[in-house]
């Protein structure tokens, strides 16, 4: 039982004793009573942090081992870790010479509220209550002709997807946007623009270049160049 | 025909709080659960569908433009907000009017503006009248249904589902006279609502802070979504 599992002997407020009464209070709520503080154990406490040198650092010794030590990619633009933050132009971003011609929009993917990442996308009321089209600036929309609620196809050399577009002033021009998540559902009897079945699911993922990021080895959703016709 | 109308039940929506997360429109969609299904085997078939039927909608309205400079660089002066709104049981119901069978009335009780649905013959005349999009057909039982107060829970001393759903404590609902001692009168309505001189809607608006005047500049964002 929660209330007596000794992790939550503290917690406040504190835990009920069933879920009948944890049904009866409803909603729970807390009001801290002082401010938290970030990191108070060493600004106040004159402890270390977790860092080699024990302290905040600017010039992060550990990233700059691992910049050292991990094997990278050189010929894919950007694969590289600094040991100071700062800007790194890498490849579909927005310098990236290679493929602004043919791929003008920058996608970014998101986090829609009508799913967590991929779970729920089978919900057909959440499907219904949040929209999945991809976001384009008033500015690129004029010059493709493109109005609220066309279907469009929206490609790079790694895939096609068709989806409904949403002209929006909430999106930057030459920018482009699409809440991850989208299951992918491929029409086989018809073959995108980029040579690939045409994903009718709307999946970002079928957008997005299978290259692990430099540091986290995350999936580069938000790292993709892409071109929009009209359906 | 003046009614004699003991109370008058109202919303309040703080359009400065919402986030636009939908949790009211799912949770009373969630509510109409073997309410317009009453007889639905939701433990073996799960929920309906209910295509279309949204009690509550949530309106994102936006708007502002994007200019480059001379370097390349952009400016902008884009803003968006947004408004959950269900029915706003107004004291000068255009559906209740427009309604040819009196299916569609005005409770004497408490104000609740209520869909009787034996008398409905799916006309949707009440749809197309009222400014808000209140009316929402069920096309698979071909009725009109709507935002219905929440009756049932207020018989038992509760808020509707949609108050007590809000993470943002954006909504409230009471008598109007217990708003307007709370909230007093509020800001007025804003865009996209359409002037309360139609319907006298029983809203009380506190607006966001990018609150644009009725038929203001901007646009209704998500039109899918409603």
């Amino acid at each position: 039982m929660t209330s007596t599992n000794s992790a939550n002997t503290n917690a406040q407020p504190t835990f009920p004793n069933s879920y009948a009464e944890a049904q009866k209070i409803g909603v729970f709520r807390a009001f801290s009573k002082t401010p938290v503080l970030a990191l108070d154990s060493y600004i106040n406490g004159g402890k270390a942090v977790s860092t080699p040198s024990g302290k905040i650092e600017i010039y992060s010794l550990s990233m700059a081992q691992k910049g050292k030590d991990w094997i990278f990619n050189p010929n894919v633009k950007g694969d590289y870790i600094t040991a100071i933050p700062m800007y790194q132009p890498t490849w579909d971003g927005y310098e990236d010479e290679d493929t602004k011609d043919d791929y003008p929009l920058q996608l970014a993917g998101y986090h829609t509220k009508g799913r967590t990442h991929s779970s729920y996308h089978n919900v057909p009321w959440l499907r219904e209550a949040a929209e999945d089209a991809v976001w384009m600036n008033p500015t690129d929309a004029l010059g493709r002709g493109l109005r609220s609620g066309d279907k469009v196809q929206m490609w790079n050399e790694r895939g096609t997807v068709e989806l409904p577009v949403r002209i929006t002033p909430r999106v930057a021009p030459g920018v482009v946007a699409l809440g991850q998540g989208a299951w992918y559902q491929p029409d086989i009897a018809r073959i995108g623009r980029s040579g690939h079945p045409i994903d009718v699911g709307g999946c970002i993922n079928t957008l997005t270049r299978y290259q692990p990021s430099p540091l986290a080895k995350g999936n580069p959703q938000h790292t993709n160049r892409v071109q929009i016709v009209k359906a | 025909m003046k009614m004699t109308q003991q109370t008058q039940y109202g919303f309040y929506f703080d359009s400065s709080k919402c986030t636009g997360c939908k949790t009211c429109h799912i949770a009373c969609k969630d509510r109409m659960t073997g309410l317009v299904r009453a007889k639905d085997d939701v433990m073996n078939n799960g929920v309906a569908n209910l295509p279309g039927i949204i009690w509550r909608r949530v309106y994102e309205y936006g708007g502002g433009n994007w200019s480059q400079n001379v370097d390349g660089s952009f400016e902008q002066n884009v803003f968006a907000y947004y408004m959950s709104i269900g029915c706003n049981h107004c004291s000068e119901p255009v559906c209740v009017k427009a309604c040819p069978t009196g299916a569609m009335h005005k409770r004497r009780e408490d104000g609740l503006v209520q869909v009787a649905t034996e008398l409905c013959i799916g006309c949707e005349s009440c749809a197309r009248a009222c400014p808000y999009d209140a009316p929402q057909l069920d096309i698979e039982r071909k009725v009109m249904t709507k935002c219905d107060g929440c009756s049932d829970r207020l018989a038992e001393g509760k808020k509707p589902i949609c108050v007590d759903s809000c993470p943002l404590r954006a909504l409230d609902f009471d008598t109007m006279d217990n708003l307007r001692a709370k909230y007093g009168e509020g800001d007025g309505h804003i865009a996209p609502l359409p002037s309360p001189s139609i319907t006298s809607p029983n809203l009380i608006i506190k607006a966001n802070r990018n609150g644009q005047p009725v038929g203001g500049s901007g646009q209704l964002l998500n039109p899918a979504e409603v």
